[in-house]
């Protein structure tokens, strides 16, 4: 694998603890490092990595490229995963409320505009973080509190029936690919 | 939401995180996503919350409380003509809901809702319609209201029970739209 990055390392934490760092290329081309511990927070990565084969001594010479996640959210889930390398491991998921209350330090991190949080979560869905995932929801889902649900349309941009009926014509009516 | 910034586009997210944020919220949070629009009911319906409902008659209203747990979470209050006059367009059944805890509320109609509407999406959204049959029957003793005692049993409609024990039934129909009927 043989990508060249076009614009500078970006070097988010010195690793010390753990000396085994891999390489991330997202999808504008920008270079990450994220230590092993850090990495293992995305599940998706992580198969990556033992399904490439990538051990401590080659994982630097084979950056990953990433292609359905852009710098930018890229850097705020090395920053996430790095912050959050040690924690203890969540319980699986259950259909249940979890009473979690989101640290400052996180809520600092996605204090960003709606369209960048939409991209954010795409992403974390994609490299599927559970922690991250939930501390997303939570902020999304805190947007709704005391709301009425003509605020809730608003926030949300939720059609109306009347809207999702007319979108739901027009699709039908509109010819396929073929057609 | 801060001042011009766009909505976030909630329904466009994948399922995984969608439920998620829905399961997140509180429950008057929930029902009130539920009444935006049909696609918002079927999302809160998707995440499968359980709650207990009940209807309560006053003197001057009726109420479908639904329970988080033990306690009365979410009260849906009508004022009881809202209830009792026949095809009473539904602009004008504007049930107050009110978040039993928090203390916050709305009053709001729904296009298309009368009370039983109300009570069925209720019934709909937390997973109650098949504890709450409308199709069982009920045989009544002496029945003031029939001359023809073969006809003394009611189908279909909603058991209310008083603390005291007393028990009555709501049903509803195209004829006379709502009936209150006390059994014992």
């Amino acid at each position: 694998m043989s990508v060249e990055p076009e614009v500078p390392i970006v070097q988010v934490e010195e690793v010390r603890e753990n000396p085994v760092l891999y390489k991330i290329i997202s999808s504008d081309n920008h270079v990450f490092t994220i230590s092993e511990h850090a990495v293992k927070l995305s599940k998706t990565l992580w198969d990556l990595i033992t399904n490439l084969g990538l051990t401590a001594e080659n994982a630097l010479d084979n950056p990953i490229p990433v292609e359905n996640v852009n710098g930018k959210n890229m850097e705020t889930i090395v920053q996430f995963c790095e912050r959050h390398k040690y924690d203890e491991e969540e319980p699986e998921y259950t259909n249940y409320i979890r009473e979690f209350v989101l640290p400052e330090w996180d809520r600092q991190l996605l204090s960003i505009d709606n369209e960048e949080l939409f991209q954010l979560i795409l992403a974390t869905n994609y490299l599927d973080i559970q922690k991250l995932m939930d501390y997303c929801c939570r902020v999304i889902g805190d947007m709704a509190k005391d709301k009425t649900p003509e605020e809730l349309r608003i926030i949300y941009g939720i059609p109306t029936d009347a809207e999702d009926d007319a979108l739901e014509r027009s699709a039908s009516d509109s010819p396929g690919p073929s057609g | 939401m801060e001042d011009g910034d766009r909505p976030f586009p909630l329904l466009r997210l994948p399922d995984n995180p969608l439920q998620r944020i829905v399961l997140l919220m509180g429950r008057f949070e929930q029902f009130a996503l539920s009444l935006v629009s049909n696609r918002s009911k079927e999302l809160v319906k998707s995440i499968d919350l359980s709650s207990p409902i009940n209807i309560t008659v006053d003197e001057e209203e009726v109420s479908i409380s639904i329970h988080k747990r033990m306690y009365v979470n979410i009260r849906c209050s009508f004022a009881d003509d809202q209830v009792a006059i026949d095809n009473l367009p539904s602009e004008m059944v504007k049930p107050t809901v009110t978040s039993t805890r928090g203390r916050h509320s709305f009053t709001r109609s729904r296009k298309g809702y009368r009370f039983d509407d109300w009570l069925s999406h209720c019934l709909e959204v937390f997973h109650q319609s098949e504890k709450m049959p409308s199709t069982h029957r009920r045989y009544v003793e002496n029945p003031p209201f029939l001359h023809n005692p073969d006809y003394a049993y009611i189908d279909g409609g909603y058991d209310v029970r008083r603390a005291d024990g007393a028990t009555a039934s709501i049903r509803f129909d195209n004829f006379v739209y709502f009936m209150f009927i006390v059994l014992n």
